[in-house]
């Protein structure tokens, strides 16, 4: 069984402002550090509150998992990964196997998650993930 | 004959990952950080390791109160944070021009809630003193907690 080794890492957010409706999309914060086109991100991480309460921007994080799904997209648009359940994006969920994905260039402000159930989300809380990446030449 | 995809000797190729259970670092190391106070926002900066400067760091394993209750720093016995405190503080790795490489929850990494898998790392342009532990909630911190983080790393002249 292979595990992700880490080069490079960034937390990444995806801020429920507003009413939080059922279907509606939101999507990540800009990362200076993430929109470079060398940058190939390989692995990611998802959090709630019971790995990391607090966002380094001082929003708290989601308690639940179970209403939310995750869609990246690349720097053509494609949605590469659509609508992952936020729950399997989770290391604890998954015996510490931290979630490989095909090496790409993503579109991080493309990137979005979708609300399938409210139920426990808050207003202005948000969805914490951290991209693992590495520079490419 | 092992076949390999191209996709999997492209991780191979890049170091992005490797196997479970394998050997992760030939040294291993136990650095403990004091909070001298318990304020939101709060930096804590570790101390100067020049050994670890030299060294490509394997693995980073922060070890909580269920696995081991206390820590010691500069003849103090300090009381290791449980989990839940562990959400609520954040690593973050950088190098000499201060550049963030890695912001790590430390709760993602306690190796004994991941199934006894640690997280792995290939850092070989980490500068100790710039890393530091970010209090990101304070509530249930006491000064007389520790952070008890155990390092696994390759000295650079062995690669």
């Amino acid at each position: 069984m292979n595990n992700l080794i880490i080069k490079r890492s960034q937390i990444v957010e995806f801020k429920l402002a507003g009413t939080i409706t059922t279907g509606k999309r939101y999507y990540a914060t800009d990362i200076p550090n993430l929109s470079r086109l060398n940058v190939v991100v390989y692995g990611a991480e998802l959090f709630t509150a019971s790995q990391l309460a607090t966002t380094p921007t001082g929003n708290t994080v989601v308690s639940t998992s179970t209403g939310i799904v995750v869609t990246f997209r690349d720097n053509f648009k494609q949605e590469f990964m659509y609508q992952i359940p936020a729950f399997t994006l989770i290391r604890f969920n998954n015996a510490g196997l931290i979630v490989l994905l095909k090496p790409r260039i993503i579109n991080l402000t493309d990137c979005y998650v979708t609300i399938t159930n409210t139920t426990s989300l808050n207003a202005n809380e948000s969805v914490a993930m951290n991209l693992y990446y590495d520079l490419i030449s | 004959m092992n076949i390999i995809t191209p996709l999997l000797q492209q991780f191979k190729d890049n170091r992005w990952f490797k196997q479970t259970g394998c050997i992760e670092g030939e040294y291993s190391k136990t650095i403990t950080l004091n909070l001298p106070s318990t304020n939101l926002g709060q930096q804590i900066y570790f101390n100067s390791d020049t050994e670890l400067d030299n060294a490509i760091i394997k693995t980073i394993e922060v070890v909580i109160s269920t696995n081991q209750i206390n820590t010691v720093y500069q003849n103090s016995v300090l009381d290791t944070i449980s989990s839940g405190l562990a959400a609520k503080a954040m690593l973050t790795i950088s190098n000499n021009s201060r550049e963030v490489i890695s912001q790590m929850p430390l709760y993602t990494l306690i190796r004994s809630l991941n199934q006894g898998k640690p997280a792995y790392f290939c850092l070989d342009n980490v500068i100790w003193q710039n890393c530091y532990i970010e209090l990101l909630d304070t509530a249930g911190f006491a000064t007389t907690n520790g952070f008890f983080i155990r390092v696994t790393y390759d000295r650079k002249d062995i690669i």
